[in-house]
């Protein structure tokens, strides 16, 4: 039940955000909408930004887990900007609305794993330590960071994520050459 | 700006403990030391130095369990709601808004959720209350929204048995997750499923009350109750989850209560603290002989006392321990109490009030004759082993509930002041004698200073 319970919350969220802003929703306009009390809302969550990071989690996670259906990584990335535009009046709210470290540490948390399984796709015949591999995904990340966060403060326009492509074809180029460059073995 | 440099300094201290807590512990006591500016804070922190450098003290021991025996995010969450909040930083609102008020600004508010228990205690007021009375969620909310205000952040629930509201308790954790809950529970709610909410949470820690062993506890609370409180015990304490242990001492359960093998027993199953209550004969029909005599009330004085000494358990006689505190802490002074009708009231021991959550903001009710006449009052004697205005003074609350002319908010039945303190007079009578004997034995000029207060007052 308690998964479910957030899920309806979610839901909610999601359908109430489409037709105002974040700070015009109380949570009592989120319960009154699926017809919970507010002491289930607060069971579950501390605010409306806690329930926002779930519903952010919880698609990332979908994303994630489900790449092995994927030809590359490049179509996980755009895979990924479709999804946010499918609900774009979430994310223009979060972005919007929450403070930027929360946002960046958001965005490492799915970037990161990305990236960690593209390096090591193609590290396998590279003998590198973890130190150095880390910096790589670190790097890598923060490429990808940057350009999200570029794209959403741009107002997330549907047209850019053909453009995307340029980034990721600079990336695939540049990854086999910075990882012989901190390899062991030179 | 200095306020936030100490507070940040603060959290690095705790960093810094929390990395090395064997190595650090000593080195930080060492620190603070520099730091102590006046004579009084010097001798405490002489105290704690010789504690923590001696790995056999018991405080030593106390304190380095909190990181062998609690799970770290809780350790982390209760320094910073607690140790922080609820008092770095509410200390001089406190002072600011009680002077801007000239009123009581309580460092705790406590809290009836529910008037309900499954549980039949005996001379216990909430097993006598028919009527099961609620608070909702939005109340309870709005107490914390408004103690908050007021920079409170220390909320504690008694009852009735809080767990019963169990959900509840869990939600306003979480949406105040900036405060640090407590609650006086029987114990047999803690379940692993609340154990898990506990951990998810981190700022609640239950204070389950125990009358001494098997025994005394069953004789009281009914059979079996002692069996599931030791599993909540065991369970709160495989989940690595601190709690603390509330005890009524009556004159049936003393000997138990004040004995080595029962301190010994709490350490054992994991408590980090113990409340001591002595017994009250609140409402119509409560038994008198369970009160304590002033034999048996030293009794427990010596026995808190000899085991500070020497067990790792931290203890609070609230009607022995005034001289820590200044005597009384209700009226708001320190805390005060709101009953599940929502009668906000000076002590969960005092029925009377003139105020109520649903009428009055918790700062009108501050404002009000009633808690007016406490801060006027208090101390309400100069010897802290008698604080209390019902048990010690019995004259002193007969006085103000004359004086401010407040109703009794007894849940079960009216109970008349007069009626109410003269089932106290024998028993306060008989511990003047005993306490003015301990209190000449040296409290006295160790508390000159805090006294000097209730000297001006007098005048």
């Amino acid at each position: 039940m308690p998964s479910n319970t957030k899920a309806i919350l979610a839901n909610s969220l999601t359908a109430l955000i489409k037709t105002r802003t974040l700070d015009q929703i109380k949570i009592k306009d989120i319960t009154d909408h699926c017809g919970f009390n507010r002491q289930t809302f607060y069971y579950h969550f501390h605010d409306i930004y806690d329930l926002l990071e779930w519903i952010v989690r919880q698609e990332l996670e979908i994303i994630l887990t489900s790449k092995s259906e994927f030809k590359n990584w490049h179509e996980v990335i755009k895979h990924i900007f479709t999804k946010m535009i499918k609900n774009k009046s979430l994310y223009r709210n979060i972005y919007a609305s929450m403070n930027i470290t929360w946002v960046r540490t958001l965005l490492e948390d799915f970037s990161q794993p990305l990236v960690s399984i593209v390096l090591k796709s193609y590290a396998k015949e590279v003998e590198i330590s973890s130190e150095n591999f880390s910096f790589l995904v670190e790097y890598y990340s923060l490429i990808i960071m940057s350009m999200t966060l570029q794209w959403l403060a741009d107002g997330m326009p549907e047209d850019r994520i053909k453009d995307i492509e340029k980034y990721l074809v600079i990336m695939d180029g540049s990854i086999e050459w910075a990882l012989k460059k901190f390899s062991t073995k030179r | 700006m200095r306020k936030k440099i100490q507070r940040y300094g603060l959290k690095k201290v705790y960093d810094y403990l929390d990395a090395d807590p064997d190595n650090n512990m000593m080195k930080v006591v060492d620190w603070t030391a520099k730091f102590a500016t006046n004579k009084q804070l010097e001798g405490q922190v002489n105290t704690f130095r010789e504690a923590l450098s001696d790995p056999n003290n018991n405080w030593y021991q106390l304190v380095r369990s909190l990181w062998t025996d609690i799970d770290d995010d809780v350790r982390k969450t209760i320094f910073n709601n607690f140790v922080l909040n609820a008092n770095f930083d509410f200390i001089p609102i406190r002072d600011e808004l009680s002077e801007k008020y000239d009123c009581n600004i309580p460092w705790a508010i406590l809290m009836d959720p529910t008037s309900a228990c499954n549980l039949k205690c005996t001379g216990c007021w909430a097993a006598e209350y028919g009527n099961k009375l609620n608070m909702s969620f939005d109340t309870l909310d709005s107490i914390i929204e408004q103690g908050k205000e007021l920079g409170i952040r220390m909320f504690i629930y008694s009852g009735g048995e809080p767990l019963m509201r169990k959900k509840d308790i869990i939600a306003l954790c979480n949406k105040h997750d900036d405060c640090a809950f407590l609650a006086f529970t029987n114990g047999t709610l803690i379940d692993e499923e609340f154990a898990q909410d506990m951990l998810r949470v981190k700022n609640f820690v239950p204070a389950i009350s125990v009358e001494g062993f098997e025994s005394g506890t069953d004789f009281r609370r009914g059979k079996g109750t002692f069996a599931r409180i030791e599993e909540a015990m065991r369970i709160l304490k495989k989940n690595r989850l601190p709690f603390g242990v509330s005890c009524c001492y009556t004159s049936q359960n003393v000997d138990q209560i004040s004995s080595e093998e029962y301190f010994d027993w709490m350490v054992d199953m994991g408590a980090k603290f113990c409340w001591f209550f002595t017994y009250m004969p609140i409402g119509k029909d409560a038994p008198t002989d369970l009160l304590v005599s002033a034999e048996q009330r030293e009794q427990m004085y010596r026995a808190v006392r000899a085991f500070r000494e020497t067990k790792p358990l931290f203890t609070m006689d609230f009607w022995n321990d005034g001289e820590y505190v200044g005597g009384c802490i209700a009226g708001g002074r320190n805390y005060m109490h709101i009953n599940a009708n929502g009668d906000i009231e000076p002590c969960a021991f005092i029925h009377y009030s003139d105020s109520n959550i649903y009428e009055d903001t918790l700062l009108e009710a501050f404002r009000k004759p009633l808690f007016q006449a406490y801060r006027k009052s208090q101390p309400f004697n100069e010897n802290h082993l008698r604080p209390c205005p019902l048990l010690d003074n019995p004259g002193e609350l007969t006085k103000i509930v004359r004086e401010t002319g407040v109703a009794s908010t007894d849940l079960e039945q009216a109970v008349d002041v007069e009626e109410l303190s003269a089932k106290c007079e024998d028993v306060a009578k008989n511990w003047a004698v005993t306490a003015e004997r301990i209190w000449s034995e040296g409290h006295y000029e160790q508390n000159k200073e805090t006294l000097s207060e209730y000297h001006t007052r007098s005048k």
